[in-house]
């Protein structure tokens, strides 16, 4: 037996802004009358919710790798996610660890980035393996950092390495190396 | 979208029906398919206004309770009607809940030793692991839109600011990523 029909779908696009509260008063209570008389609708949110509980607790356990904003990481902060955060000067570098406590890493690599579009980041590995590279990284230009959440679970059983980052600028005229970053990655001792 | 689904308010009204007419106590097994029907989406609209999962899952046990107890009672003589009731009773309780006033215990000490309690939970429990791969695969504007807007329920224009774009971009990217997040986790690939 298949499911009943819904006779009036509600589009995802519209279900994601009735979630978030982006509807007036009027058509908000509108979609609320509807998905409560309605399996197949709410079904859809209800899968929609699942996934942004998925989306948190991905983010909660360090599983997931991200260019963010300083704003996204204090409030990971406010909501007492235990941090560990390394701040890296343009062309500079750092010592870095994750600590069994710490639930997600955070770099934060400073950059002059006015005037710039569009951002790319180039990983390099201590290794031979090819370098991979991350298009079009969200970033805000006035705050004058890029700021990574590194997936904190992965790299907590990754032995010591060293990982060179570059923002390259992507602009009319061609590419502009911004800045150059490394990060000397020690696995942590627990007998230490 | 303001026409109801006629097929999904026909079951609930024939139901509705069922316990109206066997009068109190009667309908056991129709108050529990009721139950079963509406409370996952008692909980949706709790979550929704609540943000809040036992503040969502109190306003099941009350709107329904208050549900079931109106329809034994033969006080919704209309069973059509049922949705539109429990719409009322959801804005009802919510305001309650809001201020603090809330009357779980007493309905709860009143009706709930004969209504079987269902498990409202209706969103999918997926494989946390899959997602995050599913996660890694999206484009760094799509995971960074969505990481920032479902972690705290963010609007577009909140995210819109942080990222320096503008909010209907914002929607579009989220839009995008989220419907190739659902493909990826639901589909085959991860």
């Amino acid at each position: 037996m298949t499911a009943p029909a819904c006779n009036a779908p509600i589009g995802p696009a519209l279900l994601i802004e009735y979630w978030l509260g982006e509807l007036d008063e009027t058509a908000g209570a509108r979609i609320d009358e509807h998905l409560l008389g309605c399996g197949e609708c709410s079904g859809r949110l209800a899968e929609i919710v699942g996934l942004a509980r998925g989306i948190r607790a991905a983010v909660r356990e360090g599983a997931v790798r991200a260019f963010v904003t300083d704003a996204f990481i204090k409030s990971l902060a406010a909501q007492g996610v235990r941090l560990r955060e390394y701040r890296v000067a343009r062309n500079g570098s750092v010592n870095c660890s994750v600590a069994p406590e710490d639930e997600v890493l955070v770099a934060r690599l400073e950059a002059p980035l006015a005037g710039v579009s569009r951002l790319d980041a180039v990983f390099y590995g201590s290794t031979d393996a090819a370098a991979e590279v991350f298009r079009d990284i969200p970033f805000n230009a006035a705050s004058g950092e890029v700021v990574l959440t590194p997936n904190t679970a992965r790299l907590r059983l990754t032995p010591s390495h060293q990982l060179r980052v570059r923002l390259v600028a992507v602009e009319a005229g061609g590419e502009r190396v911004v800045g150059d970053y490394t990060f000397n990655h020690a696995a942590f001792d627990l007998r230490a | 979208m303001e026409n109801p689904p006629i097929d999904s308010l026909d079951k609930d009204a024939i139901l509705a029906r069922r316990i109206v007419d066997a009068g109190p106590g009667l309908a056991s097994e129709a108050e529990a398919e009721l139950y079963r029907r509406l409370a996952p989406r008692v909980r949706l609209y709790g979550l929704r206004h609540l943000r809040d999962e036992q503040a969502a899952a109190d306003l099941v046990q009350q709107v329904l309770l208050m549900t079931i107890e109106k329809l034994r009672a033969g006080g919704l003589r209309e069973t059509e009607r049922i949705v539109s009731f429990v719409f009322g009773a959801c804005r009802m309780v919510v305001l309650d809940l809001r201020r603090g006033h809330a009357r779980r215990e007493r309905l709860l000490q009143q009706f709930a030793d004969d209504i079987t309690i269902a498990d409202a939970s209706a969103d999918p429990r997926l494989d946390h692991e899959r997602l995050a791969r599913c996660l890694e695969r999206l484009s760094e504007r799509e995971r960074a839109v969505l990481l920032m807007t479902f972690y705290e329920d963010k609007r577009a224009g909140e995210v819109a600011d942080a990222l320096g774009l503008a909010a209907g971009n914002v929607r579009v990217i989220r839009h995008r990523g989220l419907e190739r997040l659902r493909d990826c986790v639901i589909g085959t690939q991860a």
